[in-house]
């Protein structure tokens, strides 16, 4: 779910990973009273943890018996949805060696075990005021400040490198486009103040709708929004639509300009595929497809794309 | 260099847990609970010149003492590890004797 708040330090999160369980310990407990920290034992457990969970910074060991941390460092630099977290080595050796592999492997720092609390503790908030400033920026640069959505130019950005996720990855990519349904109309009876506190309401009950981190709501235009569904497949994309729908009519902003009274949403459903050639455009192009079959059926649903839509 | 290491700098280890004596306590548990076991398979290994196995339960064992403070300890299990790395058996067979000196003196220190 995305958040408009600023943050700070305190607000962040941690991810302490180590296969030794004093090392783990002694990380959490010199720095729980800064931040929030989880533990975990393995390189894969941190990837797999990363990926859903999105952590603010990343203590990680070295030296790991299923997977070196110079590894997993790579590995997360090289996922999307994991590639601005940083990462902080916490290795028993930095000799000239260990530290060139540290920095080949695109960590932003390392710290040396046994670890002095200070220079710990300072390097850590250093990196997350870094870290909270970056994520500032791009907020400024990639949200909608009416809506708190994404803008054009995060689907621009960032849908490449999503698409290319999911094709090496062989995971599911899906799409949910919606729009509002007689908004014109809303804003030519209610005034376009009214319009814009109507976008903002429907947008904040998407975020909160959107149950997982990697989630996305994207303001297309006008009242026009993408979600994007990393690792959803068409079943799941239409269960979050349906979700979406019926979410936004019980809110129950008043439309009399409307059958339904109220403000209703209609949502296309499209998964993006191989055949694509990594060209987001078609599969969105489908879920517009399945958007207009959604107005054409009354509108206040949501339509899965299918084949005889072309 | 190894005469004016400590066998326990228990001072400078609590320093570097902020003086979190329970956070210590804790610490101590845990390498006694997982010292003597890894020990018994890296010794086994050095026998066999399994020298991958040795490097990395050396590893362990030294970063597992450097945060308590066992500073002799710590030392010894670095030479075990460079002498894996260098599948020097010789150099290896001696610091496994070492280890096993040292951490006989080190254990009552430990033990509350």
């Amino acid at each position: 779910m995305q958040s408009t708040r600023t943050r700070s330090v305190e607000d962040c999160h941690i991810l302490i990973v180590d296969d030794q369980a004093s090392s783990r310990l002694i990380l959490e407990s010199l720095l729980e009273d800064m931040v929030t920290c989880t533990l975990v034992s393995t390189a894969h457990d941190a990837i797999e943890w990363s990926r859903t969970n999105n952590p603010d910074l990343i203590l990680m060991d070295v030296v790991m018996p299923d997977m070196d941390g110079h590894d997993a460092c790579k590995m997360l630099n090289d996922m999307a949805e994991t590639t601005h977290i940083p990462v902080v080595f916490v290795t028993g050796s930095a000799n000239d060696d260990e530290q060139e592999k540290c920095w080949e492997a695109g960590g932003v720092d390392f710290v040396e075990k046994p670890v002095n609390p200070t220079t710990l503790r300072n390097r850590v908030k250093s990196h997350l005021n870094h870290k909270l400033k970056t994520d500032l920026l791009e907020k400024l640069i990639y949200l909608d400040r009416l809506t708190g959505a994404f803008n054009r130019h995060f689907l621009e950005d960032n849908i490449p490198s999503m698409i290319r996720d999911a094709v090496r990855n062989e995971r599911d990519l899906s799409f949910v486009l919606f729009d509002i349904d007689y908004f014109k109309q809303y804003n030519d009876l209610y005034g376009h103040l009214k319009g814009d506190t109507c976008l903002w309401k429907i947008c904040k009950e998407t975020m909160q709708a959107l149950l997982r981190p990697r989630d996305v709501l994207i303001r297309i235009g006008g009242e026009e929004f993408l979600v994007i569904l990393p690792e959803t497949d068409e079943k799941g994309a239409s269960s979050v639509a349906h979700r979406l729908v019926a979410t936004i009519e019980s809110l129950k902003i008043e439309h009399k300009r409307s059958p339904n009274n109220v403000v209703t949403v209609s949502a296309g459903v499209s998964s993006y595929h191989k055949s694509d050639d990594g060209i987001s455009e078609k599969a969105i192009l489908r879920a517009d497809k399945a958007l207009y079959e959604a107005k054409a059926r009354g509108r206040n649903i949501a339509v899965l794309f299918n084949p005889a839509m072309e | 260099m190894g005469d004016t290491l400590q066998l326990w700098n228990k001072e400078n280890a609590l320093k570097r847990m902020m003086g979190k004596q329970a956070l210590l306590d804790k610490i101590i548990d845990l390498f006694l609970a997982q010292f003597p076991s890894v020990w018994i398979s890296a010794k086994s290994d050095v026998a066999s010149c399994n020298w991958p196995a040795v490097k990395s339960q050396a590893h362990t064992l030294k970063g597992s003492a450097a945060e308590l403070g066992l500073e002799r300890l710590a030392q010894a299990l670095s030479t075990l590890e460079r002498a894996a790395s260098t599948e020097d058996k010789a150099l290896a067979t001696q610091a496994r004797d070492e280890v096993d000196a040292i951490f006989e003196k080190t254990l009552p220190l430990l033990s509350r």
